[in-house]
């Protein structure tokens, strides 16, 4: 099976919930409000758990 | 003289607080009240509680205002003259402990008409009961209970100025949530207090999902057990909303599951304080914790970069095929996704320089687990953080701790089948099974007592008897008798049969649920093993540490039990041919150390040997083998101008 595409990364702001995108060097903030703590959103890929 | 400085909403027509005058013998007894306004010139000798600024007090919905960061500015100041040394001592720091006791002097406040009215602040209003802090305590005469203020001493009654609360008051909170504390022994009692207690996983925080700590535990189930404390309910008043569901208190202080546990030998498996587990139980979730561990990586952006404007060597996250671990769970942004699983050996932060350099944070061999959130940050000085947060979930194993609330710690010794255990007539299977010599030397009866109290609460017909609170416990004929009246046995005896083989067993066996807490030891954490390995520079043996496949130290003592028994062979092994062997070469003539060095002969020919430098010889040189550590020595020695001297035979 071939890996799936990469897909852009996007990232989720703490204060406002928005959507960010970032490029490398760029300083980590959020576009909307300026927050500077933001959380990368879960993957879409199909992923795998063993439940023991 | 008394008065209250008080500022903010509290101006005036406040009664001030109570002082205790009755501390120094040549106060007034009744000191007058003086409104608190401009009078401060007082009686400097007087003592006295001043209550600054508290918001407006009407919400009597939270007496724990004090040290708390919602009524900020609130400071008790206490002030004792010490005569003995002519000194008077003020003592103001927020955040120091205060405890609540009754003043004596004021009890007499206490009206009948207002009896159910009163709440924990109107009677600190009213100075019936005043907050002590440790100076003030110094001049105070506590009585332990109400019961002890009508006490007398030889036919005098005992004149106490303060009384405590409740008498399980005097122990801390983590001592004060031990069911039967006054049943065991203080060692025990200690055990619990100051080490399970903090070793066991629990409900640490309410936030976990915006914490990015190092390493935090969580248990997945976590309980609140059968009995109560005074202390523990202190913390779930019904007026205090964050710890109570509006009808039972939530019991934040404690960390553990309440596990049916039954006093057997069972087949052996729970010797010298090993448990047996139900597999059973645990596929239930019994037990289970989640563990979180946070890496962090920083990289600086391009609001520095433009300072310093070094380009070429610019290290930034990313995604790179790297050599010293495996990158397929990284997105391009160089953080593995949310949900990859990660193993040791992969890299968790991938960051690189323009060069090509790999600056990746790598898993160390003991470490691996599934993403469980990717955070980014920047700060001002032009820094950008990432922190990957790795969740691991474990089910207890063979070798993990756990721990009563009685200093009763144990290892899981087996893990049985649900139906391999003894059951009762309800069909009742044991959790835990703890062996009885864990009881008799330990002295800790409180264990039984809490779980023959917690079957019958568990079990109670009508309302049941949850108190356990050190110093008042039910006595054990309230425990028996409410454990008959649920229609048990009265000593918390069970008639069982065997699981194995369907038989009754003859005799009976004690079984009741009790308040257990997973200690953070767990044998995952701890398994080290090594055949070859890195050794250290300095000395070639073998390293120390888990983390770089160490060893495990054979030491001094281990040393002399193998020369106890004159097991010379295994001495040796063990000590030399397993650890630092090396050989060197000594010049049998002079007997010093012989080094290798690279002679010229005639006619360009050079010959590389041992050749002693004091006999100007290559003749007279053997080979002997020899610690290390011991050529080591020899040569640390040298330098500082003392020559060891081998003496050699043939063996």
């Amino acid at each position: 099976m071939d890996p799936p595409p990469p897909e852009p990364v996007s990232y989720i702001c703490g204060d406002c919930g928005m959507e960010n995108t970032l490029k490398p060097g760029d300083v980590i903030q959020c576009r909307e409000c300026g927050y500077r703590i933001l959380y990368k959103k879960r993957t879409r890929r199909i992923v795998q758990y063993e439940a023991r | 003289m008394a008065r209250t400085r008080a500022t903010g909403s509290r101006s005036s027509g406040q009664t001030p607080l109570p002082h205790n005058s009755s501390n120094i013998p040549d106060a007034p007894p009744n000191p007058p009240v003086v409104p608190p306004v401009s009078n401060i010139t007082g009686d400097n000798t007087t003592q006295q509680t001043i209550v600054q600024s508290r918001p407006v007090h009407e919400d009597s919905s939270s007496p724990y205002y004090l040290n708390s960061c919602d009524h900020p500015g609130l400071t008790l100041v206490e002030i004792r003259r010490d005569r003995n040394n002519g000194e008077i001592h003020i003592f103001s720091d927020g955040g120091r402990i205060l405890r609540p006791l009754i003043a004596i002097e004021n009890l007499s406040k206490i009206a009948q008409s207002k009896a159910g009215k009163y709440t924990f602040q109107s009677l600190l209003d009213e100075g019936i009961i005043e907050l002590i802090g440790a100076e003030e305590e110094e001049d105070c005469r506590t009585a332990w209970g109400i019961k002890f203020l009508f006490m007398e001493d030889k036919g005098k009654p005992i004149e106490y100025t303060h009384c405590e609360l409740d008498m399980s008051f005097l122990l801390s909170v983590s001592c004060g949530i031990i069911p039967f504390a006054n049943h065991d022994h203080a060692r025990r009692i200690l055990y619990q207090a100051q080490k399970h207690s903090q070793q066991a996983i629990g409900f640490s925080t309410t936030n976990p999902n915006i914490r990015v700590d190092t390493l935090s535990h969580q248990l997945h189930y976590p309980q609140r057990p059968l009995f109560h404390t005074k202390i523990s309910d202190c913390f779930g008043k019904s007026s205090y909303a964050l710890s109570h569901d509006g009808f039972l208190s939530k019991n934040e202080c404690f960390n553990g599951q309440n596990a049916i546990v039954a006093v057997n030998v069972h087949l052996g498996y729970n010797q010298e304080d090993s448990l047996v587990m139900n597999r059973a139980s645990l596929e239930r979730g019994m037990f289970r914790s989640e563990h979180i561990r946070s890496y962090k990586g920083d990289v600086d952006n391009k609001e520095s970069l433009n300072k310093k404007g070094k380009l070429d060597e610019w290290i930034n996250f990313g995604k790179k095929p790297s050599k010293i671990g495996r990158v397929d769970s990284l997105d391009d942004d160089g953080l593995p996704f949310v949900g990859a699983n990660l193993q040791s050996g992969d890299i968790v932060i991938g960051r690189c320089a323009e060069s090509g350099a790999d600056h990746s944070v790598k898993l160390k061999h003991t470490e691996k687990g599934m993403v469980q959130k990717v955070v980014l940050s920047s700060n001002d000085t032009g820094k950008n953080f990432a922190v990957v947060s790795l969740r691991q979930v474990r089910t207890p194993i063979l070798g993990d701790k756990f721990s009563s609330m009685h200093g009763q710690k144990g290892v899981l010794g087996f893990l049985e089948s649900q139906e391999n255990f003894p059951f009762t007539i309800q069909g009742i299977v044991p959790d835990v099974v703890i062996n009885p010599h864990a009881f008799p030397s330990r002295q800790t009866p409180g264990q039984l007592l809490e779980a023959a109290l917690g079957k019958g609460i568990a079990l109670a017909n009508g309302i049941p008897v949850t108190h356990a609170t050190p110093f008042s416990t039910p006595s054990v004929d309230a425990i028996t008798e409410q454990l008959h009246r649920a229609g048990f046995l009265r000593w918390g005896n069970e008639r069982v049969y065997n699981g194995r083989t369907g038989e009754m067993i003859r005799s009976l066996i004690f079984m009741g649920p009790t308040f257990y807490q997973r200690l953070v030891h767990m044998s995952e954490d701890k398994v080290k093993f090594r055949n070859t390995g890195p050794v250290h520079p300095l000395t070639r043996q073998p390293v120390a540490d888990r983390k770089r496949f160490g060893g495990v130290k054979f030491g001094e003592m281990e040393r002399d039990c193998l020369l106890a028994h004159g097991a010379s062979a295994n001495l040796h092994e063990r000590l030399f041919t397993l650890s630092d062997s090396s050989q060197i070469h000594i010049c049998q003539k002079c007997q010093n150390v012989a080094y290798i060095i690279q002679q010229a002969l005639a006619g360009f020919r050079k010959i590389r040997g041992p050749y002693c430098r004091i006999c100007e010889s290559a003749n007279e040189i053997v080979k002997v083998n020899v610690p290390y550590g011991a050529k080591l020595l020899c040569q640390e020695l040298f330098s500082m101008g003392i020559t060891l001297k081998f003496e050699t035979q043939i063996c």
